[in-house]
C-alpha cells in the first residue's frame, strides 16, 4: 500500500460534532455527480477529472469498509475510466480522536491499494495532488461548519 | 355461519407483512394449523418497502419510561412493558431464523432529511438506544433494510409450509352466536371464499394509507397522499367495526413529503445531495429550515393551517434547486419505497429522465419556473434573492439553516418538484391490549380476535424512530402464540 496523502488537523469543535459533518464533508470535497446509493453503506458516481485541458469523466464507487461511530471511517474509493487505463484503487481513513471538549484531532490517510501503471508512471504527481485537495477540502470545510 | 367452508385451519391470519408472519411462525411453531392470507399479489406489506429498522435500548427500564411519556397516556402502560420486553428478544427470534441484525449506521449525505436515532432527545430515558436492521446475508440480499426483513421471514413462512393465499384479500370477520371469531370470508378471484378458524383469527392488514376517506375523516392535514403499501386502504376497519371492536389511535400517524406523478400510486421520497435548494410554500415564501428535518416529523410542519387565507397554504409546496443539485444525484431516494422495491423505478442518475417525463420542472428563468408552479414571480424572486443574500453572509437569520446546508441558488437553469404530504404509516385500528386480544367499547375481549402490527398499533401520540417493525414482530408473535393456545372452538 502506498500512502498518496495524509494530513492531521485540529478543529475547534466536540468529536460527536466534527463526526456529524464528516461524511457530508467527504462528499462535499470531491465534485462527484450523479451519486446512485447502493445501499446505505457505499455508492457509485461520476467523476470528471481535470488533467490539463483535458476532463476524463470516471466512474467512482465508494463503499464503507469500517465505520465505528464517531471514532473511525474508512471507506474503499475505486476509480475506473478511459477503458481501464485508469484505475485506482485506495483506502480513505480518518481517526476522530476528541472528548467532549475541543478541539479534536483529525487523522486522515489515503493510501493507494492498486493503481494502473499509466497513472503510475505519467500521473502519481495528479493523483497526490488531488488527495492533497481533497484533504485539504475536508479540512476546510468542517472548520468552516464547526464555527 | 356460512353454508359452506371452503377451507379450515387452526388460525387465520390476514395481512403477510412483518407482524403477519410473525403471527404466522409463531402460531406454526406453537402446533397450529396456519392459512396466511395476503390481499396484494405479493407478501410484505409496509415493512417490505420501509426501511426496516428496528431501535434497541441499552437500558430498557429508561428507554420503557421514555415510550410511555411519548405515549402521552393513550396507551396502557403495560402495553409498553410488554413491548420492551418483547423488543430485547427479537435479535435471538432473528439468530434462531439464521439471521442477524446489524447497527444500522448511515453515513449522513442528505442535505436535507435524516432519520435520528432518538427522536425526542429533551425525554429523559432516550438516551443509548441505537438502531438495527436486518444483516446482509444470502438469505437477505435487499439493498432495503425492510425487504431483507420480509425476505428472512417469508423464507422461514416458506420453510414451514404455511398456506398462503395472495392476492386473496379478507373481506369479513364470522362471528357466532357467542361473539366469537370463527372464521373469515375472502376474496379470491371472483369467488368468495370462507375459511374456518378453529382457535383464532389474527388480523395484520395493516393501516388506511391508500384510503382517501379514512385519512380525511380522521387525519390533518386533509389532503395527504401515501409512500407506503399501495394495498393499505384499512380493510380491517370496517371488518372490526362489525363485530363490536372499539377503535384507538387512529389519528396517529407518520408523514413525510413526497412527488406523486401520475405512474405510480404511492409517493417518490425527495432528498437533496447539494446544498442548493430551498423550499417555498404555495406563495412563493420559505417556511422553514430546510437543512434539518427529520423525516417522521414532516407530516406535523405541513399540516399547518393558514385561517386568514383558509387554506393548507404549504400544501402543496415546492422545492427550488439548481443545476448542482440536479447533477449531484437522483432527487428521489433510491433503495426503498414501492416504487422501487415493488415496481423497480430506477431513477435516473442526473435527474434528466425524470425532467424529461415533465416530474421535474426545468425553467430557464425564475419568472419562468413561478409561471409552471404557479406562485407568484416577484414573491418567488425576492425569496432566492434573500435566501442568496443570507448565503453569502453566512447566515439565516429567517430559519437559521445551518452553514454546512447555506448555499447560495444558482442559475439558471432552476428547477422545481411539487411535493405534498405523504403517509409513511397510519397507527389506528383496533383497540388491543398486551395479549393482543381486540377489545369491545367496554374494554372486553372480543373471543378468539386479535391484532398486531400497524393495525392498531400501540403508538398513539408521538413516535420514536423504528419502533414500528419491533412492536409488528412482538404483538404479531404474541397473537401468534395465544391464538394458537386458545381451546377449539366448539362448533
Amino acid at each position: 500500500m502506498m500512502i498518496i496523502a495524509e494530513k492531521t488537523f485540529r478543529v475547534a469543535g466536540s468529536q460527536e460534532k466534527i463526526w456529524e459533518f464528516l461524511t457530508k464533508a467527504l462528499l462535499r470535497s470531491i465534485p462527484f455527480e450523479q451519486v446512485e446509493f447502493t445501499d446505505e453503506r457505499g455508492f457509485s458516481a461520476l467523476l470528471r477529472l481535470k488533467i490539463g485541458y483535458l476532463t476524463l469523466p470516471t466512474k467512482v464507487t465508494v463503499a464503507i469498509s469500517n465505520m465505528v461511530e464517531p471514532e473511525t471511517f474508512a471507506a474503499k474509493i475505486s476509480l475506473s475510466g478511459m477503458g481501464g487505463i485508469i484505475q485506482l484503487d485506495q483506502v480513505a481513513r480518518f481517526d476522530v480522536k476528541g472528548s467532549d471538549k475541543a478541539p479534536t484531532e483529525v487523522a486522515a490517510k489515503l493510501e493507494a491499494e492498486r493503481m494502473s501503471p499509466l497513472l503510475h508512471t505519467f500521473l502519481l504527481w495528479k493523483v497526490k495532488s488531488f488527495a492533497r485537495d481533497f484533504l485539504n477540502n475536508v479540512e476546510r470545510l468542517l472548520k468552516d461548519w464547526v464555527l | 355461519m356460512p353454508e359452506r367452508l371452503d377451507m379450515e385451519a387452526d388460525v387465520v391470519v390476514a395481512g403477510y407483512g412483518a407482524a403477519g408472519a410473525a403471527a404466522a411462525i409463531t402460531a406454526h411453531d406453537n402446533g397450529a394449523s396456519v392459512i396466511l392470507l395476503e390481499k396484494m399479489p405479493y407478501p410484505g406489506g409496509n415493512a417490505g418497502v420501509a426501511g426496516g429498522n428496528m431501535t434497541f435500548p441499552r437500558n430498557p427500564d429508561k428507554f420503557r419510561e421514555y415510550l410511555k411519556v411519548l405515549c402521552f397516556n393513550t396507551t396502557e402502560p403495560e402495553l409498553i412493558d410488554t413491548f420492551v420486553q418483547g423488543l430485547l428478544k427479537i435479535p435471538d427470534w432473528f439468530g434462531k431464523m439464521g439471521a442477524e441484525l446489524r447497527k444500522f449506521a448511515v453515513p449522513s449525505a442528505s442535505c436535507s432529511m435524516f432519520i435520528p436515532d432518538i427522536t425526542f432527545p429533551e425525554v429523559p430515558g432516550g438516551e443509548d438506544v441505537t438502531v438495527y436492521c436486518v444483516k446482509e446475508s444470502e438469505v437477505a440480499t435487499s439493498p432495503c433494510g425492510g425487504a431483507r426483513m420480509i425476505q428472512v421471514l417469508t423464507g422461514q413462512v416458506q420453510r414451514r409450509g404455511i398456506k398462503v393465499l395472495l392476492s386473496t384479500p379478507a373481506k369479513e370477520l364470522i362471528q357466532n352466536d357467542k361473539r366469537e371469531i370463527v372464521g373469515v370470508k375472502a376474496q379470491s378471484g371472483d369467488n368468495e371464499i370462507s375459511i374456518k378458524a378453529h382457535r383464532g383469527v389474527i388480523l395484520t392488514c395493516g393501516g388506511f394509507e391508500n384510503n382517501p376517506s379514512l385519512k380525511r375523516d380522521n387525519l390533518a392535514p386533509k389532503t395527504m397522499l401515501f409512500s407506503g403499501n399501495p394495498g393499505n386502504t384499512g380493510d380491517g376497519i370496517k371488518m372490526i367495526q362489525k363485530v363490536g371492536a372499539a377503535t384507538w389511535h387512529m389519528s396517529t400517524h407518520l408523514a413525510r413529503c413526497g412527488l406523486k406523478v401520475p405512474e405510480y400510486e404511492a409517493t417518490f421520497s425527495p432528498d437533496y445531495l447539494a446544498p442548493g435548494f430551498i423550499w417555498v410554500d404555495r406563495h412563493g415564501k420559505r417556511f422553514i429550515n430546510e437543512g434539518h428535518v427529520d423525516v417522521h416529523l414532516f407530516g406535523e410542519i405541513l399540516a399547518e393551517f393558514d385561517n386568514h387565507r383558509f387554506e393548507y397554504s404549504r400544501i402543496p409546496f415546492y422545492a427550488i434547486f439548481d443545476e448542482e443539485v440536479r447533477r449531484k444525484g437522483p432527487v428521489c431516494w433510491g433503495v426503498s419505497g414501492p416504487n422501487v422495491i415493488v415496481h423497480k423505478y430506477k431513477w435516473s442518475s442526473d435527474n434528466s429522465e425524470e425532467i424529461k417525463k415533465g416530474w421535474i420542472f426545468r425553467a430557464k428563468s425564475l419568472s419562468e419556473l413561478a409561471k409552471k408552479i404557479s406562485v407568484d414571480e416577484s414573491v418567488l424572486e425576492n425569496t432566492i434573492t434573500t435566501y442568496n443574500r443570507n448565503c453569502k453572509e453566512g447566515r439565516d437569520p429567517e430559519f437559521n439553516r445551518p452553514k454546512d446546508v447555506l448555499r447560495p441558488i444558482e442559475g439558471p437553469p432552476y428547477y422545481g418538484l411539487e411535493l405534498w404530504p405523504t403517509i409513511i404509516n397510519t397507527q389506528g385500528g383496533p383497540r388491543r391490549d398486551n395479549e393482543s386480544r381486540v377489545l369491545d367499547p367496554d374494554g372486553n375481549p372480543i373471543p378468539r380476535l386479535y391484532a398486531a402490527g400497524e393495525f392498531g398499533s400501540i403508538w398513539g401520540f408521538k413516535y420514536q424512530t423504528s419502533t414500528n417493525i419491533p412492536e409488528a414482530l412482538v404483538y404479531g408473535q404474541i397473537a401468534g402464540k395465544n391464538a394458537a393456545a386458545s381451546e377449539p372452538v366448539r362448533s
